[in-house]
């Protein structure tokens, strides 16, 4: 019995040392099989389907001739110009929501039901009233990101300690001292993680905005490559774009991280 | 916003009476609340249709959609049959997607819960196209189905799976440790295990992950038949905006809206008929 227990204390000890090790191998392993699928189904279907290799080399050519770097860059601009309004004004605007009751009375049921409206489909819209320039293009990204934000931010903001609060009354404190030295660091992790999620929404606004405005961009490039059935190309854009995705995904992570030791939970 | 939410004391070290006492003025005020303050959505919203509707007068093209405009193209918009033939087919490619995205998105993701190996063999497609924009994939699917609503229906089950993969996986590596041991203990046998444990300890996961899914159906139906132009409100709404019908475009983003609550408003149901005991949404 001592030593039936024994073999699975050291058997659990076992698999704890070895276990981030056999993870790694089996997505290697999940890695190289996909590969093989891969290879052999482009092998099967060169038209429609290209080889691991071909696609390596599409991409390539496409750095080769400067077209991707360009495209990252017009994607760049968007996305960073999209993502630092939906910053500016999702965080400012749920603070001040959270300090002025009458405007969150009168436009908090408005950001709910704003959110319910899928920016895709404005897409012909905004095409038509404001354009297919990079305003128009950022107003996309703008729309896609910040509604996360501004209703993280604004719930965080609402559950500033009533305490700290009143103490900055009683010193009369400036309004903006209040901001900076109370609101702003206490809404700081919840507001990081709407930005984590904007992160993601802005990346998806701006192909939005690639594939229905203007087409340029990664986007642009993807849907011309798409056009011409140019399948090596568009299969590396896409594993791109995921690898794209995975590591903006990575840095909202690592963000949200850094600001989460001063979260202050509030108690339901 | 709900009283209870106001009367929450963010300060726990509160003793207990002045809490009681602000809960009640509080609650005194909220009911002293004069008119204006409650009315104060209503303004709020006529003052923002006004603000549009004059910028929408302003503009000298006639492009912009306004609120009166939309509200006169309504009736028309309502009696044509292209319009509902066409929010027939989205609405139908949505719920299609939801049935059979999320039925192989929760049978994958018990089993990518449940074993880990295979987790580990599946986590970087699972990961990345997961984190990935849908649109990005429609260019490739379109190669493969062509121009055709073949190619929706594939976009929209993707789009309905790996939400549902991710949050089901989640919730069924979740399951409660001490019950798991009793039933191994009890030497129940697997099937049962799975059907009498890990389903309902799943099913309010599960059902998260059906939520989110309907919010990516919904936006990769419209992506596909914008790109591919497949009937449907997609292209009800590019059509009507490239021929300069704004406002009946804007009828159907708002149909759009509609589709989206009632679809929430349904898993809500669902989810308390199927999960009684499970009082909050998870996350």
């Amino acid at each position: 019995m001592a030593d039936t227990s024994s073999r699975t204390a050291s058997r659990a000890g076992w698999a704890r040392l070895t276990r981030p090790a056999t993870s790694g191998a089996l997505s290697v392993i999940g890695l190289i099989l996909g590969l093989i699928a891969w290879q052999v189904a482009g092998t099967a279907e060169p038209v429609l389907l290209a080889t691991p290799a071909r696609s390596f080399d599409a991409f390539v050519a496409l750095i080769g001739s400067g077209e991707l770097g360009r495209a990252l860059g017009e994607s760049g601009v968007i996305f960073g110009l999209g993502l630092a309004l939906s910053i500016v004004v999702g965080v400012g605007y749920g603070i001040l929501l959270a300090r002025v009751r009458w405007l969150r009375e009168a436009t908090g049921w408005l950001i709910f039901a704003l959110q319910a409206v899928p920016i895709v489909a404005l897409a012909p819209i905004i095409v038509v009233v404001v354009g297919f320039g990079i305003e128009a293009k950022t107003l996309v990204v703008f729309l896609s990101a910040v509604f996360p934000i501004l209703i993280n931010t604004m719930e965080g903001a609402k559950h500033t300690p009533t305490a700290l609060l009143d103490v900055t009354h009683i010193y009369r404190a400036r309004e903006w001292r209040i901001w900076l030295d109370l609101l702003l660091p206490h809404t700081a992790p919840f507001a990081m993680t709407g930005i984590r999620q904007g992160i993601a929404m802005a990346f998806v606004g701006t192909l939005v905005a690639e594939f229905f405005l203007d087409a340029n961009g990664i986007g642009g490039l993807m849907l011309a490559a798409s056009a011409t059935f140019d399948t090596p190309s568009v299969l590396a854009l896409t594993v791109l774009t995921a690898v794209i995705a995975v590591a903006l995904i990575g840095i909202g992570r690592l963000l949200e991280r850094a600001t989460a030791p001063w979260r202050e939970e509030p108690e339901e | 916003m709900t009283p209870t939410e106001q009367a929450v004391s963010p300060t726990g070290s509160d003793p207990v009476v002045p809490t009681v006492a602000a809960t009640a003025t509080r609650r005194f005020a909220r009911e002293r609340r004069p008119l204006w303050r409650r009315a104060l959505p209503v303004l709020t919203a006529l003052l923002l249709l006004g603000v549009w509707q004059a910028l929408a007068f302003s503009d000298q093209s006639g492009l912009t959609p306004s609120p009166l405009g939309i509200a006169v193209a309504v009736p028309a918009v309502v009696a044509s049959p292209a319009f509902w033939s066409a929010a027939g087919e989205t609405s139908l490619a949505i719920a299609q997607g939801i049935v059979i995205g999320c039925t192989l998105g929760t049978v994958l993701g018990v089993i990518v819960g449940r074993f880990s190996w295979f987790r580990h063999l599946t986590a970087l497609y699972v990961s990345g196209l997961y984190a990935m924009p849908l649109l990005a994939i429609v260019p490739l699917i379109t190669i493969w189905m062509g121009y055709s609503s073949t190619a929706r229906f594939v976009v929209v089950v993707i789009a309905a799976t790996l939400p549902s993969i991710v949050s089901t996986a989640d919730g069924a590596r979740r399951v409660p440790h001490d019950l798991e041991d009793a039933m191994v203990v009890l030497r129940v046998s697997p099937s049962r295990r799975l059907v009498d444990l890990v389903l309902p300890a799943t099913l309010p996961y599960i059902m998260a992950g059906i939520n989110v899914a309907l919010g990516r159906v919904i936006v990769g139906a419209v992506a596909v038949e914008f790109l591919a132009s497949v009937p449907g409100l997609g292209t009800f709404i590019l059509t009507s905006a490239r021929s300069f019908h704004q406002n009946e475009a804007f009828v159907g983003v708002l149909l759009l809206v509609v589709i989206g609550v009632v679809g929430h408003a349904l898993i809500e149901r669902l989810r308390r008929t199927v999960a009684p005991w499970q009082t909050s949404s998870v996350r």
